[in-house]
């Protein structure tokens, strides 16, 4: 009898137990799938685990400083930066087992910081070998024009153009040499958001203890350079604006070239 | 029989117990405490025209109106501290007296500088937000903001207006004596963001709602008399076409400021008006870059006309009479001017001054002279 007693009441409790959550006991798995697999190429994370995104800005093969320091461009400008500041969002990986991208970040602002490098680690980056790493250089129309503006999107940080309600995406400001003119390129508007995509096949890294990082780099001397030469003296060096013709015609191609991947390692 | 009492109550307790649990888990948002969250819904008293609820504020579903919120936002609205010298408030250029518009042609900035708009009256704007349900561009002459959150900040940031940094008016409210309760009131946390400060504006702007003039008595009724015969006329006028080829005059007016089933006086779209060839500002094309949208800017409301003058998006008409007789000019004629108004270049509508009259009349039935006064609104002991 009162072993019913007993056997009836958990089983209540076990119905009864907060059904909302939708609770599903995870058993560990005995046999992951994924542990098995050592060739490889891109990245292998087993279970869930944690990726740094490590963003180093150079110039050519320089880490950039600001103040002092000269630059010589593609297009034979001396320049010198006095900020560089961007948002990085929407960061997915492409699971090459599931063929699908996983979302696995959100809105990072960059700004007034170290001139040469800028991380941030997402945790609980979901199982899966991935072979391709994208993310946007902005923030996408969406998020950019509505939502809660909590977090790095508080427009009290800055990069933010109150007269549009959105967001500057990217931010470039130094000097040009001889006359020591300034110059202030400031990228922004829904149309203006630069989608990057990395291959890593290159590498084969398995997930350790402590994550692993990505390494990627910004090359300034691109995004004046590369494909398109970007005269500072004659194309406008001053845009606060995300109608600017050559920001579409010149810059975001450039953007894209500016992006490579240093190198991919656990921690 | 005890024992068998003890067996059932047992597990009963014991169920109670893992019940409870699960209720005050759910009721538990993040760090928030509840000790003096106040979240009693504000409500809006509504004439019985508009006692749909499609007729109805609708708030976003994070940032629903309360008591605690709305008056914080109240507070806010007329709190210098918003600006960068602690000169001005919202109210500063949105003064109720005047449906909270100004009656300069350009506001004044802290530092004296001049807008180059008209300050727009505040009154009903959440239709705005959920009448055109697809549109990112709402708020502002040139519909910069897509809800009153993201407008709420933009005077407040812009340099020629408040000329404040967000950080500053959020450090100077958080360490102020008073309002880091009221935030708590309002939103659970004496930890004071942007968001918040948002959202709290944001409410208050919704709860601002004007509908208690003779129009809307006649909305209620439906009864025709409440209008004198001067009014009438122009009622007539107003919602009819301007046919020249049948003889038929009208004003035309009704296609942008609301069809006859509209309590709002105003299609909440953006239109060219024709009040210049060569739009010197060029509005909504600002935000969209879309050649179609030169010289574009948002239908005002007709309600609360008789506190709102100067008239049009640059305040260049000073009184209705001048507005009136722009249109029945035919006013200019370009590529982007609306049909409506550009189907009477270059004759215009050719009303008598009578008519012109009488459009003014029935025009002015739309203001509501209780709002202008009304101590809800107002600033604030």
């Amino acid at each position: 009898m009162k072993k019913i007693f007993y056997s009836l009441f958990t089983s209540i409790l076990i119905i009864s137990s907060c059904g909302k959550e939708n609770q599903i006991v995870n058993e560990p798995d005995p046999f992951n799938q994924l542990d098995t697999i050592t060739v490889f190429k891109g990245i292998l994370l087993p279970q869930a685990g944690k990726i740094t995104l490590n963003f180093e800005n150079y110039f050519k093969t320089s880490p950039v400083v600001y103040a002092n320091q000269n630059y010589i461009t593609n297009a034979n400008d001396t320049i010198s930066f006095s900020d560089l500041s961007y948002r990085i969002s929407n960061v997915q990986l492409y699971d090459q087992l599931k063929l699908k991208w996983v979302d696995i970040g959100t809105y990072k602002l960059n700004s007034g910081g170290d001139a040469f490098k800028y991380s941030f680690t997402i945790n609980n980056v979901p199982a899966g070998l991935y072979n391709n790493i994208r993310f946007n250089i902005g923030v996408d129309s969406l998020r950019n024009h509505s939502g809660d503006q909590t977090g790095d999107l508080d427009p009290a940080l800055g990069m933010y153009w109150s007269w549009t309600n959105g967001y500057i995406h990217f931010r470039i400001e130094g000097r040009l040499q001889p006359s020591l003119t300034t110059f202030s390129i400031h990228i922004g508007g829904s149309e203006n958001v630069v989608n990057k995509s990395i291959d890593l096949t290159n590498y084969a890294v398995k997930n350790a203890s402590n994550g692993l990082s990505i390494g990627i780099k910004f090359n300034i001397n691109q995004f004046f350079s590369s494909p398109n030469l970007y005269y500072l003296k004659t194309d406008p060096k001053d845009i606060h604006d995300q109608f600017v013709p050559e920001i579409k015609l010149k810059l975001l191609p450039n953007m894209l070239n500016m992006v490579s991947l240093i190198d991919v390692k656990a921690n | 029989m005890k024992n068998i009492n003890f067996k059932i109550s047992l597990p009963s307790f014991f169920i109670l117990l893992l019940f409870s649990s699960c209720v005050k888990d759910t009721k538990i948002e993040s760090n928030i405490s509840n000790n003096e969250w106040d979240k009693t819904p504000y409500i809006i008293q509504y004439p019985t025209f508009l006692s749909d609820s499609s007729n109805q504020v609708i708030s976003p579903i994070d940032n629903p109106l309360t008591n605690a919120g709305v008056e914080l936002g109240r507070k806010l609205f007329y709190e210098p501290m918003l600006s960068a010298n602690n000169t001005q408030s919202c109210a500063t250029c949105h003064i109720q007296a005047y449906a909270f518009s100004d009656t300069a042609q350009f506001s004044t900035g802290i530092y004296g500088d001049k807008g180059t708009r008209n300050a727009p009256p505040i009154y009903n704007l959440a239709y705005q937000e959920s009448k055109p349900a697809d549109t990112i561009h709402r708020f502002f002459w040139d519909g910069t903001s897509i809800n009153l959150e993201r407008q709420s900040i933009v005077p407040i940031q812009s340099k020629i207006e408040m000329a404040a940094e967000l950080k500053l008016v959020v450090n100077k409210l958080q360490s102020h004596p008073v309002y880091p309760s009221l935030f708590k009131k309002a939103f659970g946390t004496d930890s004071i963001h942007t968001y918040l400060i948002q959202k709290a504006l944001a409410q208050f702007e919704r709860s601002v709602i004007s509908f208690n003039s003779k129009f809307d008595e006649f909305l209620s009724t439906r009864n025709f008399n409440v209008f004198t015969d001067a009014e009438k006329r122009g009622y007539v006028l107003f919602y009819s076409e301007n046919k020249p080829s049948e003889l038929i005059k009208g004003g035309d007016c009704f296609h942008c400021h609301g069809q006859e089933k509209s309590f709002f006086g105003t299609d909440f779209q953006f239109h060219n008006n024709g009040l210049q060839k060569q739009p010197t500002d060029s509005g909504l094309f600002r935000i969209t870059n879309n050649y179609n949208d030169i010289g574009k800017f948002k239908t005002p409301s007709l309600r609360n006309l008789a506190f709102t003058a100067p008239y049009m998006h640059n305040g260049s008409k000073k009184t209705l009479k001048e507005v009136i007789d722009f249109y029945d000019s035919g006013a200019t004629l370009s590529p982007w001017v609306d049909p409506n108004i550009s189907k009477h270049f270059p004759l215009g509508l050719q009303l008598t001054e009578e008519q012109k009259q009488d459009l003014i009349s029935f025009i002015l039935t739309m203001s509501d002279s209780s709002f202008v006064k009304k101590t809800a609104y107002s600033k604030p002991n």
